[in-house]
């Protein structure tokens, strides 16, 4: 049913390398904010796809969504995918 | 024959990490969390000027060590669950004592992130922004104190070598929520320009 504990301890390494470099990325993107409408905009869909992406990993591979049953996996991919979706639209709209 | 259809079953829809209890609560609490998240954006969406300019106020360096702190306390509690089940306890109870003094960190540096917005003059009722701010960032936090609190009582009961893996995963759960809900925030309320 599962990886042998070393795989498993490796691909959590992973994911925390993974979730720690996006997180210094979007800060560094957020910092280098300047003050155009476009660019800030864009910046800003970075930052959010980004804080979707490390959602999406923690949800998969820390809470184990990526095993669970199949209700489970679809109520975190609805409920992250409406989430964020929802945010972007507030953002743009 | 039943059995091993059952088995081969359950194998195919895959397995609930922890308990349903425990899962009913943490996903209540990711919509509830989502809602807030929401109704925040929909004050932003109206005061996208108010918003921008009091977000520059917020320390980015702080918000952002704590998300690199949260992230390792989630590493640690991941890698107790698999020790958990390759009944090393010890080694559990370890990595569960590591993610406890990341939280120990995380609640230093709200601490001090809030202190200093509060001496600079921006405290609840400062504007909508700061409002969220704080009601946000302070309902995690109790999250987090929470937290602590179930991975303290999953650490004493492993001290019986039988206790099996399924309550270090139910606290697991609850803790990588807490991680979710953190990231969501840091994007929205932390970076969004």
């Amino acid at each position: 049913m599962s990886a042998p504990p070393r795989t498993q301890d490796a691909r959590i390494t992973s994911v925390w390398v993974a979730t720690c470099l996006l997180t210094l990325v979007s800060a560094g993107a957020a910092a280098g904010f300047g003050h155009g409408q476009a660019a800030r905009t864009g910046l800003s869909l970075a930052v959010l796809a980004i804080g979707a992406a490390k959602a999406a990993l923690v949800l998969r591979d820390f809470m184990e969504l990526r095993t669970a049953p199949r209700w489970l996996r679809w109520f975190g991919a609805v409920w992250l995918i409406a989430l964020f979706a929802t945010i972007v639209a507030l953002y743009l709209g | 024959m039943l059995d091993q259809l059952e088995t081969t079953e359950a194998h195919r829809d895959g397995h609930l990490p922890g308990n349903i209890d425990m899962w009913v609560f943490v996903l209540g609490d990711l919509v509830i969390f989502g809602f807030y998240v929401l109704v925040f954006m929909i004050y932003r969406h109206h005061e996208p000027t108010l918003f921008r300019a009091s977000q520059e106020h917020l320390n980015l360096l702080v918000g952002t060590v704590n998300t690199l702190v949260l992230l390792t306390s989630s590493r640690f509690v991941a890698q107790a669950v698999q020790a958990a089940r390759a009944r090393d306890n010890e080694r559990a109870r370890r990595l569960i004592a590591l993610a406890m003094a990341c939280a120990a960190v995380f609640t230093a540096l709200k601490a001090f992130e809030w202190t200093e917005e509060v001496h600079h003059g921006f405290t609840f009722p400062h504007n909508d922004f700061f409002m969220f701010y704080f009601a946000l960032t302070g309902v995690h936090l109790f999250h987090v104190l929470l937290g602590v609190v179930v991975l303290g009582v999953v650490s004493y009961n492993l001290r019986d070598p039988e206790q099996g893996s399924s309550l270090v995963e139910a606290a697991a759960t609850y803790w990588h929520m807490v991680d979710v809900v953190w990231v969501v925030l840091f994007a929205t309320v932390y970076l969004l320009r």
